[in-house]
């Protein structure tokens, strides 16, 4: 089975995306298969990417959802591929994984939908998607609630240690512990948040893996209500704001 | 012309000359055929430099004159169910026109609204070549409008490419 990956994020580094962090996450059940990785969001990459197309048994398309839809540059890519498929058929089974900022998963599904379309258009088989809400806070948490105590601890570690050959052992204990706790509540709430995510990535990398024809399918952060996203949101955007030294009076700017 | 004097936004990918009178009328007209820059879902426009794209090309404040404007008619081919990638392109830039921060709308999540003015947004479609390509077209500007506008939304099919005269008077 040769599985091609088309990510349409156009972010810098690809995989560290919310879409493409999705994207690997349905790739570990396919862990052992033939695949490969292409970016397609400027016109120079398409070719490269359309000619592993043609042999591919297994098309994944990566994409965020920008204004309810696919971004311009896929809407050219999916153009330009009709062309290629006029010209020589493709075999491939289409799957989509799609990711939005708003909480509900199943604002993905109108992007889902015009790939669904695309496919029929060009006779092959659409076999499903999966719309991932929350993509934002899904995305930055791996590195607050995960890398960043992780980090901490470990540089705690490395101070302890230089300090217990130095002058205050019982104070680096006691901020190792500190910082153990921390890690613990950090990691626990970052499983609890992404636990959704994983368990419908991971089930839908099965899928793909048995080229399954499922429904579109949805999903988001766990465990956290609606108002708390909200809250949550709107303190990522403030503190953002603040490292470009914008004022939050200056946020609402009309 | 100031953005805050445009009254009707035109967002066009057919090809047109401008011929009447159209021009007494507080418009801007954009052509998305010229090459304007690729919205990179940054949200610069909401955290740093608020409500102007981080792109400095002439529709860097699309966004604030589209959220400010009465009216705006988006006629755009049905590619695929939704805007043609030109249309797209003009469409995300758009963006800074709402804030990050988000609200409630139709019981789901939309971003909340820099402007208050709710204008009449207008899709014109052209070339769609199914009844599910017109139903898709349809969900998208109406979702679009709730996320975009909290406003009322008209969507017109056309088999061929209309003028953008007869678009106006719709």
């Amino acid at each position: 089975m040769k599985i091609v990956k088309l990510f349409a994020s156009p972010k810098k580094h690809k995989k560290l995306t919310n879409s493409g962090y999705v994207t690997n996450l349905t790739s570990i059940p396919l862990l052992g298969k033939k695949t490969k990785s292409f970016s397609i969001v400027f016109k120079s990459e398409f070719l490269l990417a359309l000619e592993e197309c043609k042999n591919a048994d297994v098309i994944i398309f990566s994409t965020p959802v920008y204004v309810d839809s696919l971004p311009s540059h896929l809407i050219e890519f999916l153009e330009l591929a009709s062309k290629e498929i006029a010209d020589k058929k493709w075999h491939a089974k289409i799957y989509v994984v799609s990711t939005c900022g708003f909480f509900e998963g199943k604002q993905c599904n109108l992007a889902l939908e015009q790939i669904k379309l695309w496919s029929e258009c060009n006779n092959l088989k659409y076999c499903g998607g999966l719309g991932v809400g929350g993509s934002e806070m899904l995305g930055i948490i791996r590195f607050t609630n995960l890398l960043l105590p992780i980090l901490i601890v470990l540089i705690q570690l490395i101070v302890g240690i230089i300090q217990i050959y130095g002058f205050s052992m019982a104070v680096s204990s006691v901020f190792i512990v500190t910082n153990f706790i921390n890690l613990f509540v950090s990691v626990g709430l970052f499983l609890l948040f992404s636990m959704g995510l994983f368990i419908k990535s991971i089930n839908f990398g099965f899928i793909i893996r048995k080229q399954k024809i499922v429904k579109n399918r949805f999903t988001t952060v766990w465990f956290c209500g609606k108002y708390l996203f909200i809250f949550f949101a709107s303190l990522f955007w403030i503190i953002r704001a603040l490292f470009h030294t914008v004022l939050i009076s200056k946020m609402f700017k009309k | 012309m100031e953005n805050k004097d445009i009254e009707t936004v035109i967002i066009y990918d057919i090809n047109y000359q401008l011929l009447s009178n159209l021009e007494n009328f507080r418009i801007l007209l954009v052509d998305v055929n010229k090459p304007y820059a690729q919205c990179k879902g940054c949200f610069g426009c909401g955290v740093k430099c608020p409500s102007h794209c981080v792109f400095k090309d002439k529709i860097e404040d699309i966004g604030k004159t589209v959220c400010n404007s009465k009216k705006i008619i988006v006629i755009s081919n049905c590619v695929y169910g939704g805007l043609s990638k030109k249309v797209k392109r003009v469409w995300e830039r758009c963006i800074p026109g709402v804030l990050p921060f988000f609200t409630f709308r139709n019981k789901e999540m939309h971003h909340a609204l820099r402007c208050k003015t709710n204008p009449e947004l207008i899709f014109v479609f052209y070339g769609a070549k199914s009844e599910k390509e017109r139903g898709l077209a349809k969900d998208i500007a109406f979702a679009n409008a709730t996320n975009f506008f909290n406003s009322q939304c008209k969507v017109f099919f056309y088999e061929n490419a209309p003028n953008i005269e007869e678009c106006f008077k719709l």
